[in-house]
């Protein structure tokens, strides 16, 4: 199950998991929602009710998902949101929100943010290496919003380097591998990395992928 | 590729205009700084008879330059990097014969299989440290994401045993050779405890087991690769930040409004490039393509880094882990015992202290700015870059290629 991502229902889930989230929050009037707050590790009880929603995908609207597909080269992403003219959407987006994924090692966060930002799993990934990037633009209401995905690499030994995408971010996805233990116990290092390099108290939501 | 090369090309015929300091002041100069050699358009692979004419009849180099030189600015003609490659990294100490080299291979590759039977009986005796148990899984996790799509490691049914350990797998749930690289990086990270294992280390040992088509070649050579480049993966990244620090330096000499473009966007810090520097642009190619790319950028390489510190041939072990990784250390103490790298090695030494000034500045700098974080110091200008053997850590050949890419980017 380490390998990146293989059921591809498993993947949707993660997808699904995230945007049934974001519909909720949307519907609680709860103004644009972007990631849920936690004060520390969830209890797996926030799994379950993840997990109850995860076939929910295809009977919910869709109206909000409007992908904007884009390269995974930084400057490409930087560029593409400048002018990322709104083929889709026909509008500029209001603001950009950059979220950073963390995790352990090889618990699926490139397979989440492409799933996220494509639609369709990746049936496999290579080792993140420094940072990537992933653009998508949502309609929330009646905010245009952008989500700048930064994917970052998990192991250990380059988290100063991470500690520098923290620091500039509006949020954090933290994702563990709910089939490896070592990755959900290593949540509470991460909470602690990204509350000591982030400037203000930022959201971070917790994700149990595979 | 070639298009990219020739503009990485057209980004060194910069060199001039760099203010380098002049190769009397600074030590030993760049093999290609030179004008002809910058003006001249990319020629054919060097082929096999062109590079046995570079080699006497004991099978000596006769000019170590001139070959690199060829190799920079033409590459290699695939059926000769097996051997080419042993040289440019470098695995041989100067004036290695023929068979010198073929006895020096046969050697280490006996030692390989030495030291990697010492780590599999420990391991099939359940007295491996939690140490090496963690290298072990995390390397189980890369291997199996590293150039998968590449037909050298297709095959096996690709499941991940359970548990995530791959020491112990069916040859059948894998391709063979993916149990090659991970043997191969499970003995270089026990064999090299101050090193270690990290990510993107399976992406520079993949070329060179695809092209040496053997476990223990590959090993020697990736150790030659990592003497030059190991202090990329340490954790205090001290090497990676002097580097981000040159390639914005250089970028703020070369082009003013890209500089001012990054910065405006919050990217002048180059962490973005991080997997570019890491991996030496491995990644940035098509596979086959980044085979030539990494031989000509070997064969760029300053002096200092044509021959290994060790009299004897790049070492296979640090000295520090002898008899660290088995209790059954008795054959490998004797098939390990490596003569340390010579103290009067005095260029290697100048480098290291100019490498460290470097670092000291760099990190004097960071921590005086205003985060306690690792920091690039953002440059308005910048007059004198370093000089060829510290730019870039050694490799300015790399962060001219980054530059080019950024360009190309910006002039779309």
């Amino acid at each position: 199950t380490s390998s990146a991502c293989s059921p591809s229902d498993d993947c949707s889930g993660s997808s699904s998991d995230f945007d049934t989230d974001v519909e909720q929050r949307r519907k609680q009037g709860g103004g644009i929602p972007l990631a849920d707050e936690l004060a520390e590790a969830a209890p797996p009880a926030r799994r379950t009710r993840q997990r109850r929603h995860r076939h929910s995908r295809s009977s919910r609207s869709r109206r909000h998902r409007l992908p904007s597909r884009s390269a995974s080269s930084a400057v490409v992403a930087e560029s593409d949101y400048f002018n990322m003219a709104s083929d889709v959407t026909e509008r500029q987006p209001e603001r950009l929100f950059k979220i950073v994924t963390a995790g352990d090692a090889a618990v699926g966060k490139t397979s989440f943010v492409s799933c996220f930002c494509d639609d369709s799993c990746p049936t496999a990934t290579v080792t993140t290496v420094g940072v990537d990037f992933r653009t998508r633009t949502l309609a929330v209401d009646d905010h245009v919003i952008a989500i700048q995905l930064w994917d970052t690499a998990g192991q250990e030994r380059f988290r100063s380097l991470a500690k520098s995408y923290f620091r500039r971010a509006d949020g954090a996805l933290l994702i563990y591998d709910c089939t490896d233990e070592g990755s959900f116990v290593g949540v509470r290092d991460w909470l602690l990395e990204i509350r000591e390099s982030s400037n203000s108290e930022i959201p971070v939501m917790l994700v149990a992928n595979k | 590729m070639i298009t990219q090369m020739q503009k990485a090309v057209g980004g060194w015929k910069l060199l001039p205009e760099l203010n380098l300091p002049s190769s009397s002041s600074s030590g030993p100069a760049l093999p290609f700084a030179r004008q002809d050699a910058m003006s001249a358009p990319p020629r054919p692979p060097v082929s096999d008879r062109e590079f046995q004419s570079h080699l006497d009849s004991a099978g000596r180099v006769r000019d170590f330059w001139a070959l690199k030189q060829a190799v920079f600015l033409g590459g290699l003609d695939p059926s000769l990097r097996k051997v080419a490659w042993r040289l440019l990294l470098p695995v041989f100490p100067k004036g290695s014969t023929g068979q010198e080299r073929i006895a020096f291979m046969k050697r280490s590759a006996q030692r390989y299989f030495e030291m990697k039977r010492c780590w599999k009986e420990t391991y099939a005796a359940g007295q491996m440290s939690q140490a090496h148990l963690a290298l072990i899984t995390a390397i189980s996790k890369d291997v199996i994401r590293t150039d998968r799509g590449h037909p050298f490691y297709s095959g096996g049914n690709g499941n991940v045993a359970t548990g995530g350990s791959m020491a112990d797998a069916a040859e059948s749930e894998y391709s063979p050779h993916i149990l090659q690289l991970f043997d191969l990086l499970v003995t270089y990270a026990i064999y090299h405890p101050s090193v270690g294992y990290a990510q993107g280390m399976s992406d520079l040992a993949s070329p060179l087991l695809v092209v040496q088509k053997d476990e223990a070649y590959a090993y020697i050579c990736f150790c030659a690769l990592m003497c030059r480049t190991k202090d990329n993966f340490r954790r205090e990244s001290t090497a990676m930040l002097t580097k981000f620090q040159h390639l914005h330096d250089l970028i703020v000499h070369m082009d003013a409004e890209l500089a001012a473009f990054l910065r405006c966007h919050g990217l002048a810090d180059m962490f973005f490039t991080h997997r570019w520097l890491l991996l030496e642009m491995k990644r940035e190619f098509q596979f086959d393509d980044t085979l030539r790319m990494l031989e000509v950028q070997w064969a760029g390489l300053p002096h200092l880094f044509t021959f290994p510190k060790s009299a004897d041939g790049v070492p296979l072990q640090e000295d520090a882990c002898i008899g660290v990784a088995s209790p059954a250390s008795a054959s490998t103490s004797a098939a390990a015992a490596v003569s340390p790298p010579s103290p009067k090695d005095t260029p290697y030494l100048r480098l290291q202290s100019m490498l460290r000034q470097s670092r000291e500045e760099a990190s004097a700098a960071a921590s005086s700015g205003a985060s306690a974080t690792a920091a690039v110091v953002l440059k308005d200008g910048v007059v004198e870059l370093p000089p060829p053997e510290v730019l870039g850590c050694g490799n300015p050949f790399l962060l001219f290629m980054c530059a080019s890419m950024l360009q190309e980017h910006r002039d779309r």
